[in-house]
């Protein structure tokens, strides 16, 4: 299968669509074949060469109508159905002829039969292409088409020569039975072939264009575009010259038709076996003419002398039959008219309208094909219907017509140059890139000498390189002569480099472009050298040994990037340990103390797979670098593995210890490498990797389980009895997700599970929301909404594993959107996956008009959740099993409320005692006995907590509570500070949740930062930076004021003044340019700064950070360029249009 | 139509995609989509959904705003090798601009989602997405410090919007 795939260029994934649609061609090329030469040929001989003339009449006068109906349906109707439905129209035409033949004379059934499915024809073929086009992206059509013309050719060439035989044996209305067959075969095959091509594209309903984001040019209607057309055509001389040639054509190929019928009709008793034959002749010449013959006349004469071909042909022909009438002329003239001409005029057609400017080229074919097209059909009927009694006029209208054919095919050769040069004139090199189906460009010396011209004469480096493309794509081999001077002259490095990219890329071969690349490999610039070094190896292949030697003198070379570029060559050879010195070299990078090195020349490692290399690698897996281990083991998930050998049994145990890494993406990558060993010793492994905090470890964990399949199950299902919750989810998904009639339930369960959270959320929400002026309860505010949040992406992850992903992602997306009819059409959808009351639950958290309260009712009319005090609330917040950092937010939130709550009647606090425990040295303060009775034995719980933070976090909370008894917090906090210098996390999250800059990302994320930050103390007078600093520092005011000032010669002038809760710097997090402004500290000030590096290490470790500062980033673009927007001049379009032009 | 091999060639000479390898790119070669806009046509709307990042291969598009009814601000105009759309790119936030070719336009598009998929995968490509988006935001910044050079009153207030 291999080498098919090579020799035909078809991609392994495409043959079975390719076979379909093949299936398709063969049986509906070879029933039209037998059936349409049958009816010819019994119409022909019953009623003689005149009916070819009705023929010609009515095809033409229904094509143009056809026309007008088949554009109202083909943008509305899916593409799949609506080939099915041709179909099905073409066995209920069939059916009515043979019907009709049994009460009319069936010659003349025939005839109605022959006109209806030349109309019905062009229907099925202009929809056969739409349909190709939605089974394959244009890239592999542009491959599969001539694959696809090939079984098109077959179908007519076995049908051609197989129809003798069967005109001797079947009367012709049986003929028109086994085409109808042919087609039910074809239907069935179109309407099932959804079913069986799994992952293959969306068939595309163009109707439903809902959501799609991109602009939608105005479809034009029928009448409109051949009004366009003809519009076009007048202007145009080539367009004009084009349509006459077509006019011409199609006159004389219906005097053609006449007159060989004419001839032929007569001299043979099966005229149907003998047209069959001639059919399938004319199928071979026009398949070897689209094979081999078109793309060498092409390159080797230019489009438009190979415009010539044909028609001059066509003369010799057409000059035979009218001087000698005989069998072999008019044979001849047969295929003038078939084979020839699908061979060479439609191609080359094709290539001529590539010099039409590409906006207006559509419009202009359809016009020619639609229109011009059945009018020369009907101007040669016309000439019949004159000329038809006298043969000698007709004969000499055949040769003039010819002629005239040719003629015109001279004026078009000459109007084509000139279309081409006018548009490089204008710069519009849209033709250039051939589009569709073609696999032929136009290599005209007019166009390259012109596209030479413009190379020559472009300035910037981006023009360069774009028409060293364009010369590259269109010249073939005539290119080098224009190329290869440009490189050499080409002043910048950057520009060598990638022009020389470009070359190789295009493929071009020969001796000449191996002394190119040859030549740059000694140029100064270290680029050049590397752009000729890819060159070459693209020409030469990876295995030459000449070139191996290139490499290995490039491994000494100065510049790094060679050096390790020759390292990865050699790494790919599979000899690396052959070549000493870059062995040697490896060795160094990977002793060295470039990080930056040492991971490349890892990748090197990774790239040699030999095992002496693998166990280096290993090595590396213990780096302390999270760059380091981070490459090691993306190099090893690369590898095909298990190796067979006894290195595998290393790889597990040293991967094994890294699934506890604290780089997400190390731990993904471990999980993938353990993954490849289906081995039952690594199942528990996997297992309990469900439990991974990162959302995308843990369903890397699952997709590699549901891929163990069965095997697992058992142990998955011991995994249902987890105490974890998380695990317990993720176990029920791989077992749907296995089994889904089994283990289906258990998804509603958890779905059920996490609405019930939500829920309960939304109440601790409600109680805490009148204490939102404390900022510890505005995060945990934050913190359970977005724990929300998850907990909903949860249950659209838990649906996906029971039914289509898909699906699911778009409800996803629906229920976010603004319309309430997008929102309610997601919740129709999730009733039908669901059940009414879930998919009511989920989709009223959406629904902006709910009141909390509201949700609440619900809440609680579903899933029986109770509205919950405010002492409730605090009580399960802190019981919370989800994470340490939300206990110690519980007990900051209890802190800062506890001297709101309700107190406790005949146990008022005594407030001396309070004062007196504040002095003590330990600095320990009882529980206030006046405290609610759950709160106390909350507070009591953290204190005996084995944990010491949270302990402290109890104790601080504690001294929070009776200092604002005492009415004095804020001399509490002030000498909280005074005394450590550090601030907890909690505050830190709340003082960066407070900073815009950071409001959107999600707490467990800023939970990282925090971590990151540090505060200083700073006193009156300090400036923090100047102007021209180089900084890469966000500073928060905590406490204090600072003034922004902006430096001038005679001093400075005071810009802001920034409170509490304010910052500055912020862009030096992303930027390093130096500081526009200084800042000076007005108060004594309390700081918190945020640091570069540090945040971007943690970015390193946790993608979903960086992704998180991207938003930041995007928002804060779009904010900047709303206020430039704001600065902007506003002026008719108009005006801006005629700035264009002379801009 | 342009072969993967082009798309990659023309990708790497875009500052959007400096940071990427050429495997990198393959995969989004592969997967961006080209479009060709005849002159005057709106590549988007003010108010469409974004998450599509738009690459100019050859012509020339507007960026507009409608101040008023019939009345538009030109914000930029984005030649060969830019790219536009960034800022609504990764949060698929939609549009406050319209789009409009300027020439007949050749454009390569790309969703949003295989790129925050790369970049999950590569948390180096992250970093070097962070810088490129930096980029563009000071130039922004500098030229709204330009704009405002003359007018010192307005800095102070420009100042307090922006940090």
């Amino acid at each position: 299968m291999n080498w098919l795939n090579k020799i035909l260029n078809v991609r392994s994934n495409e043959w079975s669509r390719l076979l379909f649609i093949a299936v398709i061609l063969i049986f509906s090329n070879v029933g039209t074949t037998w059936a349409m030469n049958t009816a010819y040929a019994a119409f022909v001989k019953e009623v003689g060469a005149q009916s070819v003339i009705w023929v010609q009449l009515l095809s033409s006068i229904l094509s143009i109508l056809f026309m007008f109906v088949y554009t109202a349906f083909v943008d509305r109707v899916d593409n799949n159905r609506l080939f099915a439905y041709i179909i099905a129209i073409g066995v209920v035409i069939k059916l009515i002829s043979i019907t009709l033949a049994g009460v009319i004379s069936p010659a003349w059934a025939f005839l109605g039969l022959y006109v209806l499915s030349m109309v019905w024809l062009a229907a099925w073929g202009a929809q056969f292409a739409t349909y190709v086009n939605d089974l394959f992206d244009i890239q592999s059509a542009k491959r599969t088409w001539p694959i696809i013309l090939a079984a098109a050719s077959i179908g007519g060439i076995t049908g051609g020569f197989t129809l003798q035989f069967l005109t001797t044996r079947l009367s012709p209305l049986s003929i028109i039975w086994i085409w109808v067959l042919t087609d039910v075969v074809a239907f069935g095959v179109v309407w099932v072939m959804p079913i069986f091509i799994k992952g293959h594209k969306k068939f595309s309903k163009t109707g439903v264009k809902s959501g799609k984001p991109f602009a939608q040019n105005e479809e034009t209607s029928y009448l409109q575009g051949m009004k366009d057309g003809l519009g076009f055509t007048l202007q145009s001389g080539l367009l004009r010259w084009m349509a006459i040639g077509t006019l011409i054509l199609m006159a004389l190929m219906s005097l053609l038709e006449y007159y060989y019928n004419l001839i032929l009709a007569p001299q043979f008793d099966d005229y149907a076996g003998f047209l069959g034959k001639l059919e399938g002749v004319s199928s071979i010449i026009s398949l070897l003419i689209l094979f081999f013959g078109i793309g060498w006349m092409t390159r080797s004469w230019g489009v438009k002398d190979t415009n010539l071909v044909y028609p001059t042909l066509n003369l010799l022909i057409c000059g035979g039959v009218a001087g000698f009438p005989t069998a072999l002329t008019a044979s001849l003239a047969f295929i003038t008219r078939k084979g020839l001409r699908s061979g060479f005029q439609e191609t080359i057609d094709a290539l001529l309208f590539n010099a039409v400017p590409l906006r207006i080229k559509g419009r202009a074919r359809a016009f020619v094909g639609g229109m011009i097209t059945p009018l020369g059909t009907l101007t040669g009927v016309f000439l019949l219907w004159v000329l038809g009694e006298t043969i000698g006029l007709l004969r000499g209208a055949i040769a003039l017509l010819a002629l005239i054919y040719l003629v015109s095919a001279f004026v078009t050769r000459h109007q084509y140059t000139q279309a081409l040069v006018k548009m490089l004139e204008e710069e519009d090199y849209s033709f250039l890139l051939s589009e569709g189906a073609s696999n032929l460009s136009v290599a005209d010396p007019a166009t390259l000498s012109r596209l030479q011209k413009k190379l020559e004469e472009s300035a910037s480096h981006e023009m360069r390189i774009f028409m060293t493309q364009l010369i590259a794509q269109v010249g073939g081999a005539e290119s080098l002569s224009i190329l290869i001077p440009a490189i050499k002259a080409a002043p910048e490095p950057r520009t060598r480099a990638s022009m020389l990219d470009v070359v190789s890329a295009a493929g071009l071969r020969g001796g000449k472009i191996r002394e190119l690349y040859v030549d740059f490999l000694t140029d100064p610039d270290a680029q050049v050298r590397q752009a000729a070094a890819s060159g070459l190896e693209q020409l030469l292949g990876a295995k030459d040994p000449w070139l191996q030697e290139q490499w290995l003198n490039m491994v000494g070379d100065s510049d790094s990037h060679i050096s390790l570029y020759a390292l990865q060559s050699l790494a790919g050879t599979g000899g690396f340990y052959k070549f000493e010195p870059a062995t040697q070299k490896l060795d160094q990078l990977l002793q060295g103390d470039s990080i930056e090195d040492k991971r490349n020349a890892i990748d090197v490692l990774g790239m040699i797979a030999h095992p002496k290399s693998i166990e280096r690698l290993l090595f590396f897996l213990e780096d302390v670098n999270d760059q380091i281990r981070l490459a090691a083991i993306l190099d090893l998930e690369k590898l095909a593995l298990p190796l067979g050998s006894a290195l595998d049994t290393k790889i597990l145990e040293k991967t094994q210890s890294l699934l506890h890494d604290p780089v997400a993406r190390v731990r993904q990558a471990a999980l993938q490498v353990i993954g490849k060993f289906k081995d039952k010793k690594v199942y528990p492994l996997l297992v309990s990797a469900l439990a991974d905090k990162n959302s995308q470890v843990c369903s890397t964990a699952v997709n590699i389980l549901v891929a163990i399949g069965r095997d697992i199950a058992p142990m998955a299902q011991a995994e249902l009895n987890s105490t974890n919750s998380q695990i317990h989810k993720m176990a029920a998904v791989v077992l749907s997700r296995i089994n889904p009639r089994q283990f289906g339930s258990l998804i509603d369960k958890s779905v059920s599970n996490n609405l019930n959270n939500i829920y309960q959320n939304i109440s601790l929400e409600q109680a805490l929301t009148p204490y939102n002026k404390y900022y510890s309860v505005r995060v945990q505010l934050a913190a359970l909404r977005e724990g929300n949040d998850n907990l909903i992406d949860e249950i659209l992850y838990l649906l996906s594993a029971i039914h289509d992903p898909q699906i699911l992602n778009v409800i996803g997306e629906s229920l976010h959107s603004d319309s309430p009819e997008t929102r309610n059409l997601a919740l129709e959808a999730l009733e039908s996956l669901t059940s009414p009351q879930t998919a009511a639950l989920i989709a009223s958290l959406f629904e902006p008009s709910m009141a909390p309260m509201q949700l609440l009712e619900l809440g609680h009319g579903t899933l029986n959740v109770e509205q919950v005090n405010i002492v409730q609330a605090l009580e399960k917040l802190f019981s919370s099993t989800n994470s340490r950092l939300f206990n110690l937010l519980a007990l900051h939130v209890v802190g800062d409320i506890g001297a709101d709550l309700p107190k406790t009647p005949n146990q008022q606090g005594d407030i001396n005692r309070l004062l007196e425990a504040l002095e003590t040295p330990s600095g320990k303060v009882d529980i206030d006995p006046a405290l609610p009775m759950e709160v106390r034995s909350l507070l009591e719980k953290a204190l005996n907590n084995s944990d010491l933070l949270i302990q402290q976090a109890a104790q601080a909370a504690l001294q929070k509570i009776s200092g604002s008894r005492l009415g004095d917090v804020e001399d509490v906090v002030l000498k909280d500070r005074e005394e450590s210098k550090e601030i907890s996390v909690i505050e830190r999250i709340s003082i960066l949740k407070e900073v815009p800059f950071f409001r959107d990302i999600p707490i467990s994320q800023l939970e990282n930062l925090a971590m990151m930050c540090k505060e200083k103390k700073y006193r009156k007078g300090t400036r923090i930076f100047k102007t021209g600093d180089l900084g890469e520092t966000l500073y928060i005011v905590v406490e204090g004021q600072v003034g922004i000032e902006q430096e001038k010669r005679g001093g400075a002038t005071l810009l802001a003044t920034l409170g509490n809760n304010s910052y500055f710097g912020e862009m030096s997090l992303f930027d390093k340019s130096p500081r526009s402004t200084s800042a000076v500290v007005l108060k004594d000030s309390f700081i918190m700064e945020v640091n570069r590096a540090p945040i971007f290490a943690l970015t390193m470790q946790n993608p979903d950070l960086a992704l998180e500062l991207i938003n930041v980033l995007s928002q804060r673009i779009r904010e900047t360029s709303d206020r430039l927007a704001d600065t902007a001049r506003s002026r008719p379009r108009e005006l801006h249009k005629l700035f264009d032009q002379f801009g | 139509m342009l072969s993967t091999i082009d798309r990659i060639i023309f990708l790497k000479e875009v500052p959007f995609f400096h940071g990427m390898t050429i495997e990198q790119l393959k995969i989004l070669a592969a997967l961006c989509e080209e479009r060709l806009f005849e002159k005057d046509a709106h590549i988007f709307n003010n108010g469409d959904p974004g998450g599509v990042l738009y690459v100019v291969v050859n012509g020339r598009v507007g960026i507009e705003q409608e101040k008023r009814a019939g009345s538009f601000a030109r914000l930029a105009d984005v030649d060969a090798y830019s790219y536009f759309g960034e800022a609504n790119f990764f949060d698929n936030n939609p549009h406050s601009t319209s789009a409009v070719a300027v020439r007949d336009t050749l454009i390569l598009q790309l969703r949003r989602e295989p790129v925050i998929e790369l970049a999950r995968q590569n948390p180096n490509l992250a970093l070097e997405l962070i810088n490129v988006l930096s980029e563009r935001l000071r130039e922004n910044n500098s030229r709204i410090s330009e704009l405002t050079r003359s007018q010192p009153d307005k800095l102070d207030k420009l100042y307090n919007a922006f940090g």
